[in-house]
Order: structure tokens, then sequence, then C-alpha cells
């Protein structure tokens, strides 16, 4: 099968800072690919070059080549948009919308011109019912409905989904902007240190989420926690310095890793 | 604890200059008070909020309604509001969203000191290029009226509006913008679904305050507005809006009569209006800070 998205000698530099160096990878389809390393090694630059997100940046240039289903993602033609839509991503800190739970999970939908009824509003303010969410057949409600489910969080928010999302527990946060990004139903799904500010419960439930969501995505995700890489992803590539030492599958890399930097980062020696 | 001495010493002056503040606040409206209620001893409330002529100097029965006047200010400030908040929102959309670190380091000083414009130069302004255009515009004899006013009004506002809005849009974390983009949303999605929602408390207490400059606004509207006391049918029509009534008449006034006294009243009444903008402006901007 060939890979969902390859990168060739992917360079970039902020503002003259050499932050990612010649990087060349694979991203096998509907496998989990962690990235790992010390800070500043550039596994979260190479993230942002993959769906482009690091056009947010505006003193980031870069150069190289990557291809998602055979498209170049570095084309001037290239729409960003779209490629969004196609490969989602999730930050550090949960970042859910000032809106209701029902509205932060419909945003993405919204954007593709779903019409949200349940809009909490100055003139509609009336609770949602999560019987007649369950017996709706309006297809943003089910959109909604079905995303809550999968992230295993419909149980926990059910009858408050008309609050709003900063009530949540840190953990619950991040698995709502997990559910948002696959509302939109991506292909592939990146992953910026998404547990790094959770307690290992919740860690826990979102390596869940993810081994579920393995099955319908091709997930990335950059980790500092090397023993959540070895749980959960197929792949690991490892960073030092802007450098991708070495890719292979994950349990060839941690059993018997050909660099010797990646030897010295499993074991602990530095990072 | 010499030293400790000193800065207690020193705590007394600045608590002491701060009450100075709260002290000027209630006085002012304690001043206003005892001279403005004074004149419903003999006017009463109804007539005064609900009468439509105001002629205290008349020969025959004096009348005392502020509702032309009134009606003056309601005309000028809606109108000033509707130009001002559109054009104000767009600036501070442009300052906290579009516009790159240099246009913006340029443009918001430059939007800044259109405060420091002493209104009297802005009704200049008016009386010799607006009131003239107007009228062109119109086929009107004359353009000091309700509309001239309310432009001018605006431009008074606009520094206040958009520098408060743009405060609020660039106070909004950048990762609900990186959110929003990552979902596959345009610029401008983002900034009309995630950023205004997001700052909505604080662009409302940006507009409130301006309001509260556009109701207060008295040079501009005296030399533009045109002071006539008729009540007004159309925005062509000449107004004279309360604050403009009292610099008008306080001048010929005997000091303590009911006349005098009236002016009060109504200075009071603005008093209260724009003291009830600013605080909804400020529980405004507090909701949004705690949450």
């Amino acid at each position: 099968m060939p890979p969902v998205i390859s990168g060739h000698n992917v360079n970039v530099w902020y503002n003259g800072l050499h932050a990612l160096k010649d990087a060349s990878l694979e991203i096998a389809e509907r496998q989990i690919t962690a990235f790992i390393g010390a800070s500043g090694s550039g596994k979260s630059t190479l993230l942002r070059c993959l769906n482009r997100m690091l056009d947010t940046i505006p003193t980031a240039r870069a150069t190289g080549e990557i291809f998602y289903r055979g498209q170049n993602v570095f084309a001037p033609d290239m729409d960003v948009m779209a490629l969004r839509r196609r490969v989602g991503m999730v930050f550090q800190n949960p970042t859910p919308f000032p809106k209701s739970i029902y509205d932060n999970i419909a945003y993405g939908l919204e954007l593709q011109g779903y019409v949200n009824r349940r809009r909490i509003g100055l003139l509609r303010r009336q609770p949602i019912d999560p019987q007649a969410m369950a017996a709706s057949t309006d297809r943003l409600d089910r959109a909604v409905m079905q995303s809550l489910q999968d992230a295993a969080l419909w149980d926990e928010v059910k009858d408050r989904l008309h609050k709003s999302a900063l009530g949540l527990s840190g953990g619950q946060q991040q698995r709502l902007c997990i559910a948002r990004s696959i509302t939109v139903q991506p292909d592939v799904l990146l992953l910026d240190e998404p547990c790094s500010e959770l307690d290992p419960i919740s860690t826990r439930k979102i390596e869940d989420f993810l081994l579920a969501l393995k099955r319908d995505y091709t997930i990335v995700i950059v980790t500092h926690n090397m023993h959540q890489a070895r749980r959960i992803s197929d792949e690991t590539c490892f960073f030092h310095l802007g450098e991708l030492i070495e890719q292979g599958p994950t349990g060839v890399v941690f059993a018997t890793p050909r660099h010797p930097l990646t030897r010295d980062y499993l074991s602990g020696a530095f990072g | 604890m010499f030293r400790l001495y000193r800065f207690e010493k020193s705590r007394y002056v600045f608590t002491a200059l701060a009450t100075v503040t709260v002290v000027c606040l209630a006085g002012i409206f304690f001043f206003l008070a005892s001279v403005g209620l004074g004149a419903f001893r003999q006017i009463s409330l109804r007539e005064f909020l609900f009468g439509l002529v105001w002629n205290p100097t008349a020969y025959g029965s004096v009348s005392w309604g502020i509702g032309a006047l009134l009606m003056g200010t309601v005309l000028v400030s809606v109108t000033a509001l509707v130009v001002a908040v559109p054009i104000g929102l767009a600036v501070a959309i442009y300052l906290s969203e579009l516009a790159s670190p240099r246009a913006r380091e340029f443009i918001k000083p430059a939007v800044e000191m259109i405060s420091s414009i002493p209104s009297v130069v802005l009704g200049l302004l008016g009386l010799l290029f607006f009131a003239p255009l107007i009228a062109r515009l119109f086929g009107l004899t004359n353009a000091l009226n309700a509309l001239t006013a309310a432009l001018l009004v605006a431009i008074a506002a606009l520094p206040t509006i958009a520098s408060i809005c743009d405060d609020a849009l660039s106070s909004v974390p950048a990762r609900y913008r990186e959110a929003s983009l990552a979902l596959g949303a345009s610029q401008w999605e983002t900034i009309r679904k995630a950023v205004l929602p997001a700052a909505k408390s604080g662009l409302l207490a940006g507009i409130l305050l301006g309001f509260a400059r556009i109701i207060g606004e008295t040079m501009i509207v005296l030399m533009v507005a045109g002071n006539s006391v008729a009540f007004p049918r159309s925005l062509l029509d000449p107004v004279r809006p309360l604050a403009a009534n009292i610099a008008i008449e306080i001048k010929e006034v005997v000091i303590g009569s009911l006349h005098w006294q009236a002016l009060f009243a109504i200075g009071l009444m603005l008093f209260m209006l724009t003291f009830i903008l600013n605080l909804l402006a400020d529980v405004l901007v507090r909701k949004k800070l705690k949450a």
C-alpha cells in the first residue's frame, strides 16, 4: 500500500534558525506513527508542515516536498482549507471554543454548510434534551452524537450539551477537541502532544480513543513520552536537533535502535 | 522598621489621592442632584419627561417638556452609533486580525490620535466641509442638522470604539484561531465564527463606551446641529440635543431660578445615562476576564 503522506528533504527555518533539516519520511495508512525526541528536535515543526499549519507562523519558511495522496502539499495552488479538512490537527493545550459543547462539535460541519438548529443564542436558551438528540433525524444532530459516542464522551456530557465546553475537565476538553476534529471525517489526524497537560487516567482514555480511531484514520502523534509511543504507535520516528534520525516499526526501534543517539534517548541518557 | 514606617506613610498619601477621585464622582452626583431635583418642586416629572415643548422664557405659560430635545439627542446619537459601530468594528478587525505588525504600529496610534482632536476643531471641520457637502447632496439651503452632527460625533467616537474593540479581539487567545483554521476554516470564517463570538462582551463594552461618548458630546452638536427647539421630523431637521441645550441656555439664566434648576435636572439625566453605560461596560469587561 502506498504511504498516505511522504516527505522528501523537508527543511524549515524560523527567522534563519534551521529547525528541521532534510527530513524524509513515510506515513502508512491506518497506523499510528509517533514522533519522539527532546524539546526543540523539530518533531512539532514537521507535524505542522503536514497540513500547512506552519503557515500560521509568519517567520517560518519551508523547502522540500510533502505529498499527501499524490498532491504536493507545498504547491502554491494547494487548497489549504480542503487539505486541513482532510488532515486535521489537535493541539497540546485543549482548545475548546467558548461555546456550548454541541456548538463546539458542530463547528467544523457548520463550516461545510450544515445548519445548526440548536445554537445557544440570545433568543434561544432552552437546554438540549439527550433523548430528543438520540431520536433526532437532523444530520448535524446525528454527526454530533456519533462523534461524542466515538470519544466515549456521550454519557459524560449528554445532560449538558448546551452548556459551555469550558466547564469540562482538561481530559474531557481534549477528548472533545479530538471528537471535534473527527466530526468532519478527515483522512489523517495529527496530534501535537495531546496528553502533555493531562493526568495518567485522562491520558489512558485518550490512548484508548486513538487506538479505536486507528481502524478508520491515519494518525500521527507527537509525544514527549516515549512510553506512550511504545504503548500505542506502530511506527516511530526519532528526532534530534532538527534531524529525523531514525524511522522504523515501533517494536524494532525500541528493541534494536540502529543509531546510537536513538539508543541513548530511549535508555534515558538525555531528553 | 524605619523603611516599613516610611512605606506605611506613603501608602496613606496614595490612598488619599485615590479616594479623591471617588469623592469627585460622588460630589458631582450630589451637586447635580441637589440643584436639579429642586426643579421638580414646581415642574411635574411627567411634563418634564413627556412634554414635547421646551419654552422656559415664554411670556404666557412656560413649558418644560424635554421631548423635542431628547428626540434630538436620540436622533443624533443613534445615527452616530449606526455609522461609528460598523466602521469602528471594521478598523478593529483590520488592526487585530489582518494588519501586518508594521501597518498596525502606524495605524493604531493614528486612530487613537483622532480622540485628541479638540471637538471644537471637529465642529469647525463640520461647518467648513460636512455641512456644505450634505446641503449639496440633499438639496438643502443649509445643513446644520441632525445628520451632519451625527456624522461628526461618529468621528469623535470612532477611536473609542475601534481601540477598545481591538483590545478585545487581540486578547482572544491565538489557539482559538489555530483550532478553527485546523478544522478547515478560512481566515474570514475564523474571524466571524471563532474570534468575534469569543470577544463579544469586550466588543459590546467598546460600543457602550462609544455610545457614552456620543451622548455626552456637546461642542460638536452645539456648532452644527442647528439648535432648533422644534420637534424634529427627520434627520435633515435642525435639532437641539440635551447637552447643547444646557450649554446654550445656562449663560442666560438667573442663578438659582427654576430655569437654572431645570437645566441641572437635564445635566443630572445625562450624567446618569452615561454613568449607567459605563457601569454596564465595566460589568461586561469583568465578566470577560472571569470567563
